[in-house]
């Protein structure tokens, strides 16, 4: 094998991730290449620099304020599903309210009552039609919980 | 309490289930996403933006599956969302975000010197591409192991001894000579 070769080797021994054989295996390969001993020796430098990088950590404080965040916008997103769902269903009983008082007006002739009959069913069929293929697509949108 | 257990009370209802994942992986998720955007604050808000959609996604969420892997792909999704959506781009220097009270019992000297180079070393991860930088952030600063990288990359163990091998070369490349 050539120095190539081992070069997932070589990261898997600088992360203690190697078994047993392989570093056996791989420990023999370093006795007899200077080049891999000294790409070893420049790896683990800056293994040991980069693991002593530690980052700042928010406080407490912080992240009390961060959860009371959270925790009103997770009750507000339930909140939201509510009004909605009231917001719709208040809204289709006003126009079946507004279609019967309509619909059985004899003023009204029979072509404008068809008219504004066809303009109805149309418009939800639309409506349900463009609803129900969010649904599904959302269903299967591997990046739903990316912001687009 | 479990993670699952936890999350088994928040698919029945009990937001205040939330709270103890969150304690758990709040500084992991912020460290994660400092070290991918590089701003404290930033990295605060997509942390809070990660924990809100995994709390309204958690009722898909199936029973039995690890959370940690699952909530930091949602957290680096965001990350990467975020850093694509800028024109300009500059890290936050060294000195705003490194911890400086690790490194007791050293000379003044090999302090000055061990911050010098971290700031190389934070600067050239800031010069790396996105899916150099998460891994070295992932590995390194993290101290995962490759099967928790690989978890959170959705990759196998071999691609992360794979990436890793290319970003620290990289990295050295960019370091140019300071090891």
């Amino acid at each position: 094998m050539s120095c190539e070769d081992y070069r997932e080797q070589l990261m898997a021994y600088l992360d203690g991730e190697l078994g047993e054989t392989e570093r056996l295996e791989f420990t023999a390969h370093l006795e007899t290449c200077e080049a891999c001993r000294e790409e070893l020796e420049k790896l683990e430098t800056l293994k040991e620099v980069s693991r002593g990088m530690k980052l700042i950590k928010p406080s407490d404080e912080v992240w009390d304020r961060h959860w009371t965040c959270i925790y009103n916008r997770v009750e507000r997103g339930v909140a939201w599903i509510f009004l909605s769902i009231g917001a719709i269903v208040l809204g289709i009983f006003a126009v079946c309210q507004l279609c019967a008082g309509f619909f059985v007006d004899p003023t009204v002739s029979l072509w404008i009552k068809l008219g504004v009959g066809a303009l109805v069913v149309g418009g939800v069929t639309l409506f349900v039609s463009v609803i129900r293929e969010r649904i599904s697509t959302y269903k299967v949108d591997p990046y739903r919980e990316v912001k687009r | 309490m479990t993670d699952q257990e936890l999350i088994a009370r928040c698919q029945r209802g009990d937001r205040g289930a939330f709270e103890p994942l969150f304690r758990r992986y709040r500084d992991q998720a912020h460290g994660f996403a400092l070290g991918l955007v590089g701003s404290p604050d930033e990295a605060l808000d997509l942390t809070q933006e990660a924990f809100v959609r995994a709390y309204r996604a958690l009722k898909r969420f199936e029973p039995g599956a690890a959370f940690e892997p699952w909530f930091f792909r949602i957290l680096r999704n965001l990350c990467l969302n975020a850093l694509r959506r800028r024109k300009t781009w500059q890290m936050v220097p060294w000195e705003a975000v490194g911890d400086f009270r690790a490194g007791g019992g050293e000379s003044p000297s090999a302090a000055v010197e061990r911050k010098e180079l971290q700031e190389a070393v934070w600067l050239a991860l800031s010069e790396l591409s996105e899916e150099h930088r998460e891994i070295i952030v992932l590995k390194d600063f993290q101290d995962r192991s490759y099967k928790d990288i690989a978890g959170i990359l959705d990759c196998p163990v071999g691609t992360v001894m794979s990436r890793l091998y290319y970003a620290r070369q990289a990295l050295k490349v960019k370091l140019n000579g300071r090891l």
